[in-house]
């Protein structure tokens, strides 16, 4: 747990003491060292204080490192994550007839600044099947290719179960802005029709590194 | 004391940029939605099934009638794939769905039952006319239930000898067509 202790101090007062009391909780481990070395230096009995106050230089100072640290987790200084955060594909040939496959793709870019790795995921249970909204479903595969993939690349269609197992990943190599392909494929039932309408699937991929 | 307030800052601006993802562990999700549309429609198991000589029965050596007055029957089952409410018509092509060798014929009947929601009861003579298989108001519905779409078209047909005659010996044949609309 990281506690934040921010003390105010006007012009002029004497600031004061960070000390820790008995009711203050005394941080432990690597943060004492950084809380003691963060504290403002006690003012010395018969010494002036500073212009401004000992405390206000350091508060400007750490304010200015957390409008860089906010400036880098928006993506300035950050270089490996998604160009989009959300990416859809769309299966433009409609299910005509019973046993037929149709598939669409979607080029998704990732931005790495070294190897990172690839893992499909869904949010429920089923999530990753095209399902209609009367829980009809279409059998549904996926495809990762890219260059950038290398030899994890899936060379043939992948089951939705298979897809979104913890097992699976892929490994992304060499560095800079990649194209990765999500390719996904329905098929309707062979023994009968499945019912008409919309089907929809969902599916997370995640870069870790 | 500058020196300390720069090293003060240095340490914060770490701890900051480690806290917002520049971290060794980090990850970041793309979620990708996928849509794809059955469109409503209907297809027969089999597009030329054939009701052959040895399937039907009833005559007094089997499949064949060798009598005066004999009648034959044989049942097809036929599937219908469909995710919508269906319309099944038939009609007459070949010989007009009469039983025919050369000029001559055989009595012939019609009769539909299985997933429908009126199946016939009796049998319809091959024929257009009113009552007749063939007729044009003469049809039968299959509605679509969620999650079937696999449906039980029995056709039945009937050939009958003449009561009076013998028919001329001879393989006697016809065709009609089921269409299925929907």
């Amino acid at each position: 747990m990281v506690t934040c202790l921010c003390g105010k101090t006007e012009r002029g007062q004497r600031p004061a003491s960070v000390a820790p009391s008995a009711d203050t909780p005394r941080p432990s481990g690597p943060w004492k060292h950084l809380a003691r070395f963060m504290a403002p230096r006690p003012s010395r009995p018969g010494r002036a204080v500073p212009r401004g106050g000992g405390g206000v230089r350091t508060q400007a100072a750490i304010l200015a490192a957390f409008l860089i640290g906010c400036a880098a987790s928006a993506g300035a200084l950050a270089v490996t994550g998604w160009a989009q955060p959300n990416g859809s594909v769309g299966i433009a040939a409609h299910f005509t007839a019973m046993n037929q496959a149709n598939s669409g793709q979607a080029v998704l870019m990732l931005n790495h600044d070294g190897p990172v790795t690839l893992q499909a995921a869904e949010a429920g249970a089923g999530d990753a099947v095209l399902t209609s909204p009367s829980s009809d479903i279409l059998a549904t595969a996926y495809k990762l290719t890219g260059a950038a993939l290398g030899s994890s690349a899936d060379a043939d269609w992948v089951s939705a179960s298979e897809f979104v197992h913890p097992s699976r990943s892929y490994a992304v190599e060499g560095a800079g802005l990649s194209e990765i392909t999500l390719s996904v494929r329905g098929a309707s039932a062979a023994g009968r029709a499945n019912d008409a309408g919309v089907y929809n699937a969902s599916v997370i991929l995640t870069v870790s590194w | 004391m500058r020196i300390r307030k720069v090293f003060q800052a240095g340490i914060a601006a770490v701890l900051v940029a480690l806290l917002f993802g520049l971290a060794p562990g980090a990850t970041d999700n793309c979620i990708v939605s996928i849509t794809g549309t059955v469109d409503p429609f209907a297809e027969w198991s089999a597009a030329a099934p054939a009701i052959a000589a040895g399937e039907f029965t009833g005559s007094v050596d089997g499949t064949t009638i060798s009598q005066v007055g004999e009648v034959l029957e044989a049942t097809k089952g036929l599937t219908l794939y469909a995710n919508a409410n269906v319309t099944v018509t038939a009609a007459g092509t070949a010989n007009s769905g009469i039983a025919t060798n050369g000029t001559e014929t055989l009595t012939t009947k019609y009769k539909i039952t299985g997933d429908v929601t009126v199946p016939d009861a009796a049998w319809k003579t091959a024929g257009s006319g009113v009552g007749q298989f063939f007729n044009a108001g003469n049809s039968y519905s299959v509605t679509h239930v969620a999650g079937d779409g696999s449906y039980a078209i029995d056709l039945s047909v009937r050939l009958e000898a003449p009561a009076d005659r013998s028919p001329d010996a001879g393989d006697y044949t016809c065709s009609i067509t089921l269409t299925a609309t929907w």
